[in-house]
């Protein structure tokens, strides 16, 4: 119940009083209601969840997350004595 | 351009009576059928006399169809029946030589759509050189039969010396997957329409014909191959396994699916080794060949990877020895077959 | 996939785990909540390459497993009546009743249908004027919103035909309970990162301030559970407890304002008993006075039956299993009477059970090896 899967936003359109957002999973193409998500834009990845989005991804703070967890690595003290020598 | 004989203006639609070994059922074989299968079959005979190379061994399949929709992306119940039950031969080493065809239809049925299903079913035979031989038409009422089922019956040849079967496999083998998997499940399900997804994704369905004839030729030690229809890789992995004594690791990260295919499987929650496809198979093989085996395999599919090896049984003193699938940070979990019902229909 | 599959890269969560591993010094209970989490620790095997010292209880995050057998019951009768079209997530259909489930009722006959949606059940509803559709909404406060969303739309557009049966859970209620047990070992709790990318987290900040144990807002993958967790050890190993957000990219201090003005005005809090576990006060959700007119219960009352015992197979160990207590292959019918054809409970049939996680995940350790006849 909690599956949220990140899809990109192709296009926005409303159907008389719902906005819609036509998403993408990798390809995979589906119609996703964006009442929660009034200032969701095309290009933004939004979470999704039950048919409808429930939050507009960060990308920079994911790429924040992703660049602190590569970071990690280069402090790993194994890989360490090889960048000293 | 095919002229279709059948008036069809007369009789757009499949009544009982074309089902009643009367005057129109004679029309429906005569002015509709055999023009697209095959003039020579006999309607007038019940059976048909075959003719084998004795220095080959026969080799017979059966498989029924009753996929669900009829048509889907770069497929249909035709090609797919003969597809399907000929690569059942061909997964022996056996060249497909004789079809019969039954045909049970529901009243009401198009028969332009008929039409296309059975001049796909001749082209498709055609494609894998096998000829139809004889067949069966039967027409039940409106509601009783969704459409159209087919039985697909087909007799083939191999050589003595080809003897692919799952005793031949040894612990230390190589397995291999033709291609990249799953995306027969998913075009039949998004064609469905229950699924409320939009996919260009479309359907693996092929023969098997043209990278068989080369594995033999190959001379590459083959143990067993078996096509990775219902159930997906996970069920007929352990299917396999579970004629021998034997265990198996596949590695999760050299399985080749699509991103889509792998989508279609992450928002429903479900496992794509679980997915069928109509034109990927896996190969034991011995793994001193193995590069040979690769480069051979990807002639035909560049996505086909060796994805596993046999390995002894970890559960000694238990019958049924597990499929292991090892992900991406060495870890092992059991493998367990499909057992759902959220993809029915698929074949 | 995009923001998901950068979030598995194994090198990442191999460095995660030296750098969780290399902070430990001291055994430390954690416990995710959300039984996505659960499955994908379970998946990926991070519990078995953690240091031992840490050692990951699983909690209540199931919402399918904690509907009450009453609820059940009621689902099945309704789904049963022939002017009834009944609308349920996939995960229901499996769970066991008394003595059926959702799918043996559709093979004989009932009309169920599975949806992914409640704006699904809903557009049902439209389409066919003259059957009633209930929809069975469960889940915590993550799947609230849509099936506010689609009860709104319902009153908008006039239908008479569409219903809702309720059974909705929340989170911090059941937080409160596991931590007022004495015997309670929790030191720290990952909180399911999507209901708190709906309700924000004022009540996590609450219950850190009130308690003094550390709750970390983690998101699903391998990667984002480690992050919680080396939060988690973090702030144990320096006797500092937090709330701290470790799922910034998805859940936002404030949550959804727009979510949550759409559950506020279609829902109240009310008490809610949990399968396994007992009633817990203000821990559920039920549709509001002004909304009652979609109220599968009342709109069907007759179908009530006030007699159902509270009770699973008494051999199901969710309650223990739903508290961190025990670990599935601890109960002794895992994998032995209790499999996903005959489950005993719903835990090993929900896709955010934690039986249901370690039987597919069954991994070469002895307790889990099971035996095949």
């Amino acid at each position: 119940m909690c599956l949220g899967i990140p899809a990109e936003v192709l296009n926005v359109f409303s159907e008389g009083d719902v906005r819609w957002g036509n998403v993408s999973f990798s390809g995979l193409r589906k119609n996703i209601d964006l009442s929660f998500v009034p200032d969701v834009q095309i290009g933004d990845f939004v979470l999704c969840h039950v048919g409808i989005a429930i939050s507009v991804i960060d990308q920079a703070e994911a790429h924040r997350t992703l660049e602190t967890l590569k970071a990690l690595g280069e402090l790993d003290p194994q890989t360490e004595g090889e960048v000293g020598e | 351009m095919f002229e279709c004989p059948f008036p069809i203006q007369r009789y757009p639609h499949i009544t009982m009576a074309h089902g009643g070994g009367g005057a129109l059922s004679h029309e429906l074989i005569e002015k509709l059928i055999k023009p697209i299968l095959s003039r020579e079959l006999e309607s007038s005979l019940d059976s048909v006399d075959l003719r084998f190379d004795t220095s080959m061994v026969p080799v017979m399949t059966t498989d029924s169809f009753v996929v669900q929709p009829l048509f889907f992306p770069d497929c249909d119940i035709g090609r797919l029946a003969v597809i399907g039950a000929t690569n059942d031969l061909l997964m022996r080493g056996a060249s497909p030589k004789f079809l019969s065809c039954s045909l049970i239809l529901e009243e009401g049925f198009e028969i332009s759509a008929l039409q296309n299903i059975l001049l796909s079913l001749r082209q498709t035979a055609n494609q894998v050189h096998a000829k139809i031989v004889c067949g069966d038409t039967k027409v039940v009422e409106r509601g009783k039969g969704d459409g159209l089922f087919i039985n697909i019956t087909a007799i083939g040849e191999r050589m003595p010396s080809v003897m692919w079967h799952p005793s031949k496999i040894k612990v230390g083998d190589s397995i291999f997957v033709s291609g990249d998997l799953g995306r027969h499940a998913v075009s039949v399900m998004i064609a469905r329409g229950k699924i409320p997804f939009a996919s260009t994704i479309k359907s693996d369905c092929e023969s098997f014909l043209e990278v068989i004839q080369a594995s033999i030729q190959s001379e590459i030690r083959v143990r067993f191959m078996k096509d990775l229809t219902r159930g997906g890789l996970a069920s007929n992995l352990i299917e396999s396994m579970s004629a021998t004594a034997l265990s198996a690791e596949i590695w999760e990260t050299a399985v080749p699916v699509e991103e889509e295919v792998l989508a279609f499987a992450e928002v429903l929650g479900l496992d794509p080794l679980h997915f069928a496809c109509e034109g990927r198979f896996v190969l034991f093989a011995d793994p001193a060949d193995d590069q040979r085996t690769l480069k051979l395999l990807k002639q035909f599919h560049p996505q086909a990877s060796k994805v596993g090896i046999v390995e002894a049984s970890s559960l000694p003193g238990v019958n049924t020895a597990p499929l292991w699938l090892k992900n991406s940070l060495g870890m092992r979990r059991m493998l367990d077959p499909y057992r759902g019902e959220l993809l029915p229909r698929i074949c | 996939m995009k923001f998901l599959s950068e979030f598995r890269d194994p090198a990442l969560i191999r460095s995660l785990l030296l750098e969780v591993n290399s902070k430990v010094t001291r055994a430390w209970k954690i416990m995710e909540v959300c039984g996505g989490q659960t499955h994908s620790i379970i998946k990926s095997g991070i519990d078995k390459l953690l240091d031992p010292r840490i050692e990951l209880l699983h909690g209540p995050g199931c919402p399918v497993c904690v509907t009450p057998l009453q609820d059940i019951e009621v689902a099945f009768k309704l789904a049963q009546s022939k002017e009834i079209i009944f609308c349920s997530y996939g995960d229901m259909l499996r769970v066991p009743g008394k003595s059926e489930n959702l799918l043996m009722l559709k093979s004989k006959g009932a009309k169920v249908e599975l949806v992914y949606s409640p704006l699904d059940a809903l557009t049902l509803a439209q389409n066919h004027p003259n059957q009633e559709v209930v929809f069975w909404s469960v889940g915590f406060e993550t799947t609230a919103p849509a099936t506010a969303l689609a009860v709104l739309r319902a009153r908008e557009r006039g239908l008479n035909n569409f219903s809702v049966l309720v059974s909705h859970v929340q989170v911090p209620p059941a937080m409160e309970l596991l931590v007022a047990d004495p015997a309670s070992q929790i030191s720290a709790f990952l909180a399911a990162g999507h209901v708190c990318t709906i309700t924000g987290d004022v009540e996590y900040r609450a219950f850190v301030e009130k308690h003094k144990i550390p709750v970390v807002i983690t998101g699903f993958e391998p990667t984002d559970i480690l992050q919680g967790i080396l939060s988690a050890v973090e702030c144990l190993e320096s006797s500092k407890p937090q709330m701290i957000n470790q799922y910034t990219r998805v859940a936002h201090s404030g949550g959804n304002k727009f979510a949550q003005v759409a559950v506020g005005s279609v829902f109240e809090v009310s008490h809610q008993y949990w399968r396994g576990i007992g009633m817990i006060s203000d821990s559920g959700l039920k549709l509001r006075k002004d909304f009652s007119d979609f109220c599968a219960q009342k709109k069907f009352a007759h179908f009530e039956n006030k007699n159902t015992k509270e009770a699973c197979s008494e051999l199901c160990q969710s309650g223990l299993l739903m508290q961190g207590k025990i670990k599935p292959p601890q109960c002794p019918e895992f994998g032995k009477t209790c499999t996903p054809e005959s489950p005993l409970g719903a835990p090993m049939v929900s896709t955010e059970g934690a039986c249901s996680a370690y039987f597919q995940n069954r991994r070469l350790i002895q307790e889990e090896v099971l035996n095949y006849v």
